[in-house]
């Protein structure tokens, strides 16, 4: 079911009308939660919960064996591996990897080509497969003890606030806080409320709001050939994509906050990083150390020379593309990233810029536009289209404005500009102003909450799902 | 006997609840969501949006007529008003926005005729439209089959007063509530139970810009002969099982109707041949004359006089 449904909104009330009773003792709080999630997670196809379950069960007692069969530590930590990550590629790779050998073939000249296979996509697929390789790796490293609750673990892995889209929560940071009985204050209660209402808006308002005019621009067969309007477009994406895996990501926290557990932050306002390296740090933060911990790190890092640098963060990006969907139009925006950074890390222009008055903020707004460029690879249907609207972006003609608020609409820009402007209070650091201390702040935070709440019930844009949910 | 007074500990207890602000924000969200509704943006009257076309896909041997097609149907023929010139029968509009053709579609018709009818009736509402590919792939009627996979009908029923207060509004609704003068268009809808959609603007849309986008979409999407094969063999396979199967063109202006005759390739004298040929029974109506807000849908005076006249007809045709 859908975060931003009816339905998801009643199973909420009953999940959290019974959890004060049962979350007391371990295994009955561990059942309760795996039934919930199960439910949650099953509801858009039983099927999937087989996958998980295999997954699961795979991951689990391959976390005992490595740790108790020293002997064979390596072997069964391998196999684990391999089958995770085969189940991923089965689900989510095959057809490409299939579509790309028959693309060879032909190449070779040679007329034999492989079906393409007909297989459903599990939701969420990416991201439990990722939570549950951090509970191997990280006992095999040594870092981390196994739990024998089979129970314990699958609350772990298959916990509904964060299975379809993250954040992708450590084993090592996640399962002991599962084990403790929390009681929440009045504080944690209300930052919950706080999470999940921003959530809601972020997603449901500005992101909803912008999806049908960033769709539309998409499937049109003839693209509108103005460059100001495409350049709006794609701002426009960044914001969307932004605003609804954030937005997902807040509501993720929330739940969890008013679970007693917290979950890692995920997006740290990235559009207002001054540099490339600064922007993965705030920009999928789960995802990214992800990458960092598990593949860069054991890569070899930065430890072994620049030209080795340079090519480990390369590898890791490419395979981090790859993760978010089997096309190489993600394997281009990867490989565009890549170069950003490759590039800032030769000539270190960001800092060299920032040095200068308001060289901060002139790095701030390079740093957003070539990733808006980048954004065009991931969301274009096809590398053509991709190429044919970078194009018209850079051709510069078609500048009347005018026209492009009849195409869009004022109700999107409105929204677009709320968001940038929200994300302007947080690049000039107006946040950690003395008057929020004030209060009389304080006291008007449930009413701005509320006026919060108010606007996601009636300015909410048509519903669709969440973009990372294809992940 | 020591008498325990409680009084300290509600009053403690109302001090806690009255200082959680979550509580407070809850029920001043309540509070600012009932006062804005009661201002009464709602522009949508009868059943409540969403609902509406999961209400008619759980019809089920309730009627003895099922109107079907696309939008064009969907608004021009309103079953009540049909009900004044054929009193007993139980009339449905099964029709859906943006609608095609789909052997799926065809297929759910008949579960909606009613086994105890004394005539079982399914009239098609054939707009060019509604014979290509394009509206018979990607549909209303098939988006809101995936969708009511994702909802609880229970819960829309329970749910439906607040759904329909929580209905979200544009941002241009508040500013044209502060100048109502400067408000350019009204428009309303109307959702009823018997699946009848009335929609209004006024004034009515640019007809020209109407004509065109339908000719731009005809120009990549023209009839599709396979989907009209397809409605002959469904109508040839109901007339055998007692099924009586009318057909029409559904109303909507000049210019649009000389568009599609010369752009959409669909040939009218041709359909009817091959239709009346299965056994199904065509139905001339008046193609001009109705009122329609955008030139191609009528609005709701337009479907009252249109299932007026159409009723009449049909009515003549049973008799015949």
């Amino acid at each position: 079911m859908l975060f931003n449904s009816l339905l998801f909104f009643l199973f909420i009330i009953a999940f959290f009308l019974f959890w004060p009773l049962i979350k007391s003792r371990n295994n009955p709080r561990y059942i309760y939660l795996i039934i919930a999630s199960f439910v949650f997670y099953g509801w858009f196809n039983w099927r999937y919960l087989l996958l998980l379950i295999v997954t699961g069960l795979n991951v689990f007692f391959a976390g005992l064996g490595i740790y108790y069969i020293k002997r064979y530590k390596k072997l069964i930590f391998l196999i684990s591996i391999f089958g995770t990550v085969g189940l991923l590629f089965i689900f989510k790779y095959i057809n490409f990897a299939l579509f790309n050998f028959n693309f060879l073939l032909e190449a070779l000249g040679n007329d034999y080509r492989f079906e393409q296979i007909k297989i459903a996509l599990p939701l969420g697929i990416s991201f439990y497969t990722f939570m549950a390789m951090t509970y191997t790796i990280d006992i095999y490293r040594g870092e981390f003890k196994p739990t024998h609750n089979i129970l314990h673990f699958f609350s772990y892995l298959s916990m509904f606030p964060q299975i379809l889209a993250g954040p992708i929560a450590r084993a090592r940071n996640l399962l002991p806080q599962l084990e403790k009985t929390v009681s929440l204050t009045e504080q944690q209660r209300w930052e919950g409320l706080r999470f999940i209402v921003h959530g809601y808006f972020k997603k449901c308002v500005i992101a909803d709001n912008l999806t049908w005019v960033i769709n539309n621009a998409f499937s049109s067969v003839n693209p509108v050939e103005s460059s100001i309007y495409w350049w709006v477009i794609m701002m426009m994406f960044s914001i969307q994509i932004y605003c609804d895996f954030s937005g997902y990501s807040d509501i993720a926290r929330g739940l969890a906050k008013w679970m007693g557990y917290e979950l890692p932050l995920n997006f740290n306002h990235p559009y207002i990083s001054s540099s490339f390296r600064e922007f993965w740090s705030r920009w999928h933060i789960s995802l990214s150390t992800w990458f960092r911990d598990y593949v860069y790190f054991s890569l070899g890092g930065s430890r072994k020379g620049a030209m080795l640098s340079h090519i480990n963060m390369w590898i890791t990006n490419l395979i981090s593309g790859i993760w978010h969907g089997a096309a190489w139009t993600f394997v281009i925006w990867a490989a565009l990233h890549s170069a950003y950074i490759s590039i800032e890390r030769i000539t270190n222009w960001s800092n060299k810029i920032a040095m200068f008055r308001g060289g901060r903020y002139l790095a701030t707004i390079i740093v957003f536009i070539l990733v808006t460029v980048a954004w065009l690879f991931f969301r274009a249907n096809s590398f053509d289209q991709a190429i044919n609207i970078l194009w018209i972006m850079f051709s510069f003609k078609n500048l009347s404005f005018y026209n492009v608020i009849d195409y869009i609409g004022i109700q999107a820009f409105l929204f677009f500009f709320l968001i940038l402007i929200r994300e302007a209070y947080f690049l000039l650091g107006l946040e950690t102003f003395n008057w929020r201390n004030n209060k009389v702040y304080q006291m008007t935070q449930p009413i701005i909450l509320s006026a919060i709440i108010f606007v996601c019930f009636f300015f909410r844009g048509p519903g669709d799902a969440f973009i990372y949910f294809q992940f | 006997m020591t008498k325990i007074s409680i009084t300290p500990k509600i009053y403690s207890l109302l001090k806690k609840f009255l200082y959680e602000r979550l509580i407070i924000s809850i029920i001043i969200s309540i509070l600012l969501i009932s006062f804005f509704n009661s201002l009464n943006f709602n522009n949508s009257l009868g059943v409540y949006p969403g609902r509406f076309w999961f209400m008619k896909l759980d019809w089920k041997n309730n009627a003895d007529v099922v109107l079907a097609g696309d939008s064009r149907t969907c608004c021009g023929l309103s079953p009540m008003e049909m009900e004044r010139n054929l009193p007993n029968k139980r009339i449905l509009n099964y029709a859906f926005d943006g609608n095609g053709y789909s052997s799926e579609y065809l297929q759910s018709m008949e579960k909606i005729l009613a086994n105890n009818s004394d005539q079982k009736i399914i009239i098609l509402g054939i707009s060019p439209r509604s014979l290509t590919v394009m509206s018979s792939s990607e549909n209303h009627f098939t988006d809101s089959i995936l969708k009511k996979r994702y909802h609880l009908s229970i819960a829309l029923e329970v749910f439906d007063k607040v759904l329909k207060i929580t209905n979200p509004i544009e941002i241009s609704e508040i500013y044209y509530m502060l100048f109502p003068s400067k408000r350019k268009t009204n428009s309303y809808w109307e959702y009823s139970a018997d699946g009848w959609m009335g929609r209004c603007i006024i004034p009515s849309e640019n007809y020209d810009g109407t004509v065109e986008g339908f000719r731009q979409f005809f120009l990549k999407n023209p009839v599709s002969p396979k989907i009209i094969n397809n409605i002959m063999c469904y109508t040839k396979k109901w007339i055998r099982s007692g099924i009586k199967v009318y057909a029409f063109r559904p109303p909507t202006i000049p210019e649009m109707v000389e568009m599609e005759n010369f752009v959409s390739m669909f040939n009218e004298k041709e359909f009817i041949s091959n239709f009346e040929a299965v056994g199904g029974t065509w139905i001339k109506v008046k193609q001009f004359g109705y009122a329609t807000y955008d030139g191609s849908h009528l609005c709701p005076d337009g479907a009252t006089e249109f299932s007026y006249d159409f009723s009449k007809a049909l009515m003549y045709k049973c008799l015949e």
